[in-house]
Formats: structure tokens, C-alpha cells, sequence
């Protein structure tokens, strides 16, 4: 399973998508959004294999995977950097860990959602994610930073 | 479709509220805003709660959290008020007395100002050395 939180030391907020919300808030500091060049993949090691970075910029309505984390490769989806969002399957994690990357993009701020999908394997899945905006300037927004985990629902 | 609610945590920056994040989950909303609050990085904190009906087209807003900060500000300003909201009842109403005082209580004019202690001792002074000039002229002439 993908959710990090099992190995988050004991006094760590264990949810993915407030940790990475903190951590974007730490980097916008006064501004409106961080921009790309400030996220580190080094600095949020542990958190980095569940996120996925979409440049959004000139393709607003189907977005190019800029990098897409080990982690949600392996719920159903595969390496399709360089190519757009909407290749991804629909029963993968990334397919539906960035499906309202739509709002984000008109309102501007963070987005956390939360819902449940089917996968390939038929198997009911519950997921959480969070979708940041990364812009330069204060200006348009870029990328978006996304960071997904889940949980296959135990068959009864 | 039936109805969509979300929670926007707002800040207060730049003397407007902002939106900083947005939730589907209220507990999750309300620990996030909790956590913000105890960071000590804004003024103010809430969460707004909104409800989109999507048979009606209408959306019901309402909040949900308010930081500390917020509510300490609110009870202060109340606690300010308070006091002169208790005076006005309990204020008697003007006597005809208090109408006259009232009506008296102006400026006085430079009639009814009293002399001042300066002038009154002159006064006293000329007085005094006029009455006794007059007296010993009228014994010289006796």
C-alpha cells in the first residue's frame, strides 16, 4: 500500500495530504504559490514516490505528466511522463488522484479530495489526495503538485 | 446529483478574508485550521462551509470554525460594548430639575463670572485708603 503514514516517526502528522499541504505552505511563504523550481524531491524524500508534478501551462485542459512518483506507477497506472493526463487508465490512482485538477486551476488553491474507484482487478479502492498550485511570480499557474495514497477495501 | 459540500479554510490577510485551502472533509478542515491556528502565523482563522444543491442551482454558506484569535477579539469588543449597552436602560430620566441644570449649565458671561482674588484685594485697597483719606479730611476740617 502506498499510505506513508505507517512509517512516519511518532509525533509526524501521518496524512499525506497534510503533509504536503504544510510543506507547500512553507514554500509560498508571502507569496500567492510556490513555483517548481522551489519543491525539492530530496526535502520531502518520504513523500516524494506518491507525487505527481503536471505542467498545466499551454495545456490547461489535458495536462503533460512532468514526473509521476514510484508509488502511484504501482496502483494501476505506469511511466507516462512526457505524455498527457488523460492517457493514464481510468482505474488508476493518478487518474483519479488528479481528477479535479480542474478546480484547482479556477480557484487557485489547494484542493484535498478524498473518494473511492474500482481498479482493474475489480477491487474497491479508497483514496485521498491533494492538489497544490505551483506558479512563478504570482502569476499564472505552471504545474501542480500532486500527492495521492490509497487503500484497497478488504473483499468480505 | 444532489449536494456537494466543501470546506474553505479562510485567512485574514490584508484586512480581507482569503481563501487558503479547500476540503471536502470537515474533520480534516478543522484539524488543519486547528494546526494553523497554533503555528501563530495568522491573525485570524475559519472555516466556511459550503453547500451546493445542484437541484435548486443554490449554494449555502455558513462557518463552521472560528479561531480562537477571532473569537478572544469578539468577546473583547462585546465585553467593550456591554457597559454602555447596560447604562441606557438603567438611566433615569431627566427631572425638571436636572432640564433647568441643564439648561444653566453654559459658560458663564463676564457678568456672572466672579472677580478674581486679585481684583477683590485691590478693590478692598482702594476702598480702604479712600475711606480713610475721607476720614482725615473730614477730622483736619473739624
Amino acid at each position: 500500500m502506498t499510505d506513508t503514514s505507517d512509517t512516519a516517526p511518532p509525533n509526524m502528522e501521518r496524512r499525506l495530504s497534510l503533509r504536503i499541504l504544510t510543506y507547500w505552505r512553507g514554500l509560498r511563504d508571502q507569496r500567492a504559490d510556490p513555483g517548481l523550481s522551489d519543491v525539492d524531491p530530496e526535502s520531502i524524500s518520504d513523500m516524494w514516490p506518491c507525487c505527481l508534478v503536471l505542467k498545466v501551462e499551454g495545456c490547461e485542459s489535458d495536462p503533460i505528466i512532468a514526473t509521476c512518483g514510484h508509488e502511484l506507477q504501482e496502483h494501476g497506472g505506469e511511466d507516462l511522463t512526457g505524455k498527457p493526463l488523460s492517457a493514464d487508465p481510468p482505474q488508476s490512482l493518478v487518474a483519479n488522484g488528479a481528477s479535479f485538477f480542474q478546480q484547482v486551476l479556477s480557484k487557485r488553491v489547494p484542493i484535498t479530495y478524498g473518494d473511492k474507484y474500482t481498479n482493474a482487478e475489480g477491487n474497491e479502492v479508497l483514496f485521498r489526495s491533494a492538489i497544490l498550485p505551483l506558479g512563478e511570480n504570482d502569476e499564472a499557474i505552471t504545474h501542480l503538485l500532486c500527492a495521492a495514497n490509497c487503500r484497497e477495501v478488504e473483499p468480505e | 446529483m444532489g449536494t456537494i459540500v466543501a470546506y474553505e479554510i479562510q485567512t485574514y490577510r490584508g484586512g480581507e478574508w482569503k481563501i487558503d485551502s479547500i476540503f471536502d472533509d470537515k474533520e480534516l478542515a478543522t484539524f488543519d485550521a486547528t494546526r494553523m491556528e497554533e503555528s501563530g502565523r495568522h491573525s485570524a482563522i475559519r472555516i466556511v462551509e459550503e453547500t451546493y444543491d445542484s437541484e435548486t442551482d443554490l449554494t449555502k454558506v455558513r462557518i463552521v470554525f472560528r479561531s480562537s484569535k477571532v473569537s478572544e477579539s469578539n468577546q473583547a469588543t462585546e465585553a467593550k460594548q456591554q457597559p454602555k449597552k447596560a447604562k441606557s436602560p438603567v438611566r433615569p430620566k431627566p427631572t425638571a430639575g436636572d432640564i433647568q441644570r441643564k439648561k444653566t449649565a453654559r459658560p458663564p458671561t463676564d457678568r456672572e463670572k466672579p472677580i478674581g482674588e486679585l481684583k477683590m484685594f485691590w478693590y478692598v485697597i482702594i476702598v480702604g485708603v479712600g475711606l480713610i483719606l475721607l476720614l482725615s479730611f473730614i477730622t483736619e476740617s473739624l
